[in-house]
């Protein structure tokens, strides 16, 4: 299995892309190379949590993912459940030196990382204004 | 109006099954019942988290999946809201242990344990009662509207 194997397989997940529907939820998926950034659903709770976890490790086992953005840009609500799934992609990409990201963060969000100890496993992109 | 809410008691009983879509409506119906007492938005996000983390538990631990129902009734009591969730689930063995940071019996379904650092961390009070093979009952407190406790009265 050489380079160009694994180049043909990140090209092919280029196109991946997909868009899920939950009720008013959209959440949708971007694997560029070896980043998968994760537009996460309104509420990341338990019940969102278990989709999310199934699609982002296919999406991660089957594009060599290093890299995960988890972009909270929708985001309003997020329990213990959702840090168990930032949590849970971190252990799978930092055994291959991986790291795991946050963008779009609100206050509320921000506090929830912090309180959980998320934020020292994981870096929280700062948008200048 | 804020006089005569402040003096009232009111309270609510939901039942509801133990599927995952309910925790968004659990949290939400609650959020919505607590509005009388006037609060801020981050006292309505602690509480939401708080009753979230509840449920979830219900459904996972108490009920192991199976579907269940789970009560929650809210009280309000001047300025203290009051709330109970209930399960007639498996019970917790030992709760000390349970409610210790990061402790979780499921770390093959990636629970971050934090699930009663949360409702401790965003509530003013909580205990939890429990019985092995009867099921689980956490209480929680949080008083409503402490921040502005001291500038209404100096505007007095």
């Amino acid at each position: 299995m050489g380079i160009s194997f694994f180049f043909a397989q990140k090209s092919a997940e280029n196109d991946l892309g997909e868009i899920k529907r939950k009720g008013d939820d959209v959440m949708k998926y971007e694997v560029q190379e070896n980043c998968l950034t994760i537009y996460l659903p309104g509420d990341l709770d338990h019940h969102n949590a278990e989709e999310i976890k199934r699609e982002a490790d296919r999406l991660i086992e089957r594009g060599h993912i290093r890299y995960v953005i988890f972009d909270f840009k929708e985001t309003e609500f997020c329990d213990s459940s959702g840090i168990g799934v930032i949590m849970g992609r971190y252990k799978k990409v930092c055994m291959f030196g991986g790291e795991v990201w946050a963008a779009h963060t609100n206050e509320r969000i921000k506090k929830i990382l912090k309180m959980s100890g998320a934020t020292k496993i994981m870096q929280i992109y700062e948008e200048e204004n | 109006m804020r006089e005569i809410v402040n003096g009232m008691t009111n309270e609510m009983k939901l039942e509801f099954d133990s599927r995952s879509a309910n925790e968004a409506f659990a949290r939400v119906t609650v959020a919505s019942f607590m509005t009388q007492l006037n609060p801020t938005l981050e006292e309505v996000s602690d509480v939401k988290t708080a009753v979230s983390e509840a449920v979830t538990n219900a459904i996972i631990h108490g009920y192991e999946n199976h579907v269940n129902k789970i009560r929650i009734f809210a009280g309000i009591e001047g300025r203290t809201l009051r709330l109970e969730i209930s399960d007639r689930g498996v019970g917790i063995p030992d709760v000390k242990k349970a409610m210790e940071p990061l402790f979780t019996t499921k770390p093959e379904m990636e629970r971050s344990g934090m699930g009663f650092s949360f409702m401790e961390a965003f509530m003013d009070e909580v205990t939890v009662e429990s019985e092995p093979g009867k099921g689980t009952i956490v209480r929680m407190k949080k008083v409503i509207g402490k921040g502005r406790e001291l500038w209404t009265t100096q505007s007095l």
